[in-house]
């Protein structure tokens, strides 16, 4: 899934400071299963909001809606008969959500109120990890189905950078394991640890963001 | 009888090397000491590319400076600031310059040092580094260049199960070198290379022992046990 934060209070006082009248809109999917854009968080983000406004001497009238998913326009529409009635839009759904709406309602401001992060999983309770960083060239299977562009801060392939601590800390957060002892581990239970002699060639980084905006097109279903 | 000052000789005629690191500051002027530009015969100068992640002169500035000195230094190139475009273009003027050998390692990770806020690059890793080099020298289209080219190797860290097929991936894509880790544990490296000897390649390739401040002395039994090509001085 996709993985968000909600953007500060401060930020967001900031973002909507000359606006009077704000659309809040929550994302039912991603966002609200990592807490960071769903209607409980919405209710409070524009809480703050309207408290911070008055103590400022001022007025900020909210309207909050929650939608299944900003992504997809048949949940967009629900929004049409709402929108005319404020100045800006205030998405609390990730990237894709913030900017479906920024094309669907052309006339009004629509501003981030969450920071998207990464696609990811619950590690555990409270614990959201990447996972993928979408690079659109899957190699998982030279690396014991674990993803060591992504894993790896340094996008090591072919072994570990040596920055590692000798239990296998990453050098860059210890409170990850380093992929590569994960990797060896994973190898060495499903019996392939010679999969660790394949030289992993260079990545065409031209099918990732490197190479452009990305779109998909499956001519069976263009009309 | 080698000659002391050339690094290629030394290597093929398998001659102990003192390799000694050089790190280049934050400032426009060459201020090398003076031991480094008159280097003891059989040691070389491998010149540090942004060790730390802090933006330092040039790595090539530094040694096209030292072969104007007639010293042959070996050119660190780390994988966290180049795309291959910038490492091919690189390594090609090295070639131009002189140089007779690269380095390639991962780089210390930009948010461990003073510039964390910078967006990494990480195009290529080390060994695919090192493949492009090799590339490059036995391509047809010209690059027609002559340098050795090295990769680290990580003997006391990671599971020792892998070891073996690491150094066959090091060997297969072309390492001329490779230089370990700083080395605490003298029984460990042993250890290491001896996981390692069965592999095709593995007894002809020179190893250098990597050696910092905390490194114990190194033992004349290491030194001579026909293992090793030599040391490689980490600057810290």
């Amino acid at each position: 899934m996709i993985v968000g934060t909600t953007k500060s209070i401060k930020e967001l006082i900031g973002i909507t400071d000359r606006y009077k009248k704000i659309l809040a809109v929550g994302c039912g999917t991603c966002i609200t299963v990592c807490y960071a854009g769903g209607e409980k968080e919405v209710a409070v983000a524009m809480a703050a909001l309207r408290i911070a406004r008055k103590l400022k001497g001022g007025e900020l009238a909210t309207r909050e809606s929650t939608i299944k998913r900003q992504c997809e326009w048949e949940f967009v529409e629900e929004l049409d008969s709402m929108v005319g009635e404020v100045d800006a839009i205030l998405s609390f759904g990730c990237a894709a959500g913030i900017q479906s709406l920024a094309d669907r309602y052309e006339k009004t401001p629509v501003l981030p109120g969450v920071n998207t992060q990464f696609i990811g999983m619950v590690q555990k309770q409270g614990r959201w990890e990447e996972r993928c960083i979408g690079c659109g060239d899957c190699i998982t299977h030279l690396t014991g189905g674990l993803c060591a562009v992504t894993r790896c801060p340094k996008g090591q392939l072919n072994e570990s950078c040596g920055g590692e601590t000798e239990d296998g800390k990453c050098e860059v957060n210890d409170s990850l394991e380093c992929v590569w002892f994960t990797i060896a581990k994973r190898l060495q239970e499903t019996g392939e640890l010679e999969d660790a002699g394949t030289y992993v060639e260079s990545k065409n980084w031209e099918a990732s963001h490197s190479g452009g905006l990305r779109m998909i097109e499956k001519e069976s279903m263009l009309q | 009888m080698s000659n002391q000052n050339d690094f290629t000789a030394m290597l093929a005629d398998k001659k102990w090397v003192e390799i000694v690191e050089y790190e280049p500051g934050d400032s426009p002027e060459f201020n090398l000491p003076s031991e480094l530009l008159n280097p003891a015969p059989g040691t070389f100068v491998a010149v540090t590319d942004s060790r730390t992640g802090a933006p330092a002169q040039s790595a090539l500035a530094v040694c096209a400076h030292l072969g104007t000195k007639g010293v042959h230094p070996i050119l660190n190139i780390n994988c966290r600031d180049y795309n291959r475009i910038a490492m091919k273009s690189m390594v090609l003027g090295a070639a131009a310059l002189g140089i007779k050998a690269v380095f390639f390692l991962p780089g210390v990770h930009q948010t461990l040092g003073p510039a964390r806020e910078s967006k990494n690059v990480y195009d290529l890793d080390p060994i695919q580094a090192l493949a492009m080099t090799t590339a490059m020298k036995n391509s047809e289209n010209g690059n027609g260049i002559s340098i050795l080219a090295g990769v680290q190797e990580h003997p006391l860290k990671g599971a020792p199960e892998l070891k073996p097929f690491i150094m066959k991936k090091k060997i297969g894509c072309g390492a001329n070198f490779i230089v370990t880790d700083p080395v605490t544990d003298f029984a460990k490296l042993d250890g290491w290379r001896k996981s390692v000897a069965d592999i095709e390649g593995s007894a002809d390739l020179p190893v250098f022992i990597g050696l910092s401040k905390e490194s114990p002395d190194l033992p004349e039994s290491v030194r001579t046990s026909g293992l090793y090509a030599g040391v490689y001085r980490y600057v810290s």
